[in-house]
């Protein structure tokens, strides 16, 4: 695998938690969340990723939307987090430090080997 | 949500809705609005159409991303989920409520009481207005041809048409809830993997 492609992966994986986790400051639509993403550097993700993510989010009830008058265009849909979201960002929080936790002990036993 | 863009985000918006028709998703329009929706956001921006049309990708591999993200493990998600929260043999009673539920809810006879019902609530709900305007009607000394209050008086059909009317509206909207409740059970229970089964991802 090359080293894109595991970046590419890595960051798929954790982006669900880190659109839950920037919604839960505030309420945001989707080119703004891409254009946040894309400051983070190895967590930019691309339209094509995040919209379906955002929709699939919608569905599964972690988002909810609402429409708001935008000064430069047409109507913005605002996404925000749901008390199940709320949830789901608590229990993927959990999860990413015991994977953060893992991982830091593998490197630091990879090292003193 | 629907005015016409750039011809080059309208080609595009064309063939990915004509794409993500081939995955039968149960909410394509939404979709399609929502990606119009982000789409105009970016164009507010400035962004020049042509490179938001070319940072979404093909327009054939987005409605693949689209179907991915909405139909890949969705079954398996729900019913983890719903195991974690509740427990097996918990999980396993839930899903005989709902099955109870449904042929319950669902029945026939159930369906008959419940039209019924909600028919007579219509009925009641329109009787309260009635009894407005036959008694506003009567006492302005111009009774409707052909009606009657019965053993009310003009001013107490007035004064009472509010109650029909607030029942007939709670029975409509009981009914409603059923409908609801209904369309909610059946939506649970449809299997979502023949959806998954149609996409040719």
């Amino acid at each position: 695998m090359q080293e894109g492609d595991w970046t590419s992966q890595l960051r798929r994986g954790v982006l669900e938690l880190c659109v839950l986790s920037l919604l839960r400051a505030q309420p945001s639509y989707g080119y703004e969340i891409v254009t946040w993403l894309a400051e983070s550097g190895p967590l930019a993700a691309g339209e094509n990723t995040l919209y379906p993510l955002l929709r699939r989010l919608k569905t599964d009830r972690y988002l909810a939307a609402d429409f708001v008058e935008s000064p430069i265009g047409p109507p913005r849909q605002y996404y925000r987090l749901t008390a199940r979201g709320q949830e789901r960002l608590a229990a993927l929080e959990i999860e990413w430090a015991a994977v953060a936790r893992a991982v830091e002990h593998c490197l630091s036993k990879g090292k003193v080997i | 949500m629907t005015q016409p863009f750039h011809p080059a985000v309208d080609r595009y918006m064309a063939r990915f809705q004509t794409a993500l028709r081939r995955y039968h998703l149960p909410d394509e329009a939404e979709i399609a609005a929502d990606l119009r929706g982000h789409i105009a956001e970016a164009l507010a921006y400035g962004k020049p159409a042509e490179s938001v049309v070319e940072s979404l990708g093909p327009a054939d591999g987005l409605a693949r991303a689209y179907a991915v993200e909405l139909l890949m493990g969705a079954p398996n998600r729900e019913s983890r989920e719903s195991r974690a929260e509740l427990g097996g043999v918990s999980f396993a009673i839930r899903r005989l409520l709902i099955i109870f539920g449904i042929v319950a809810a669902g029945g026939f006879a159930t369906a008959i009481v419940a039209l019924s019902l909600g028919g007579i609530s219509l009925v009641v709900a329109l009787m309260g207005p009635t009894m407005l305007v036959l008694g506003v009607a009567e006492l302005a000394g111009a009774p409707v041809p052909g009606s009657s209050l019965g053993p009310f008086s003009p001013l107490a059909a007035i004064v009472l048409s509010p109650v029909p009317f607030a029942i007939g509206c709670a029975g409509l909207w009981a009914f409603w809830r059923y409908i609801r409740f209904l369309a909610r059970l059946l939506v649970k229970t449809l299997p979502r993997s023949g959806l998954i089964a149609k996409a040719t991802l």
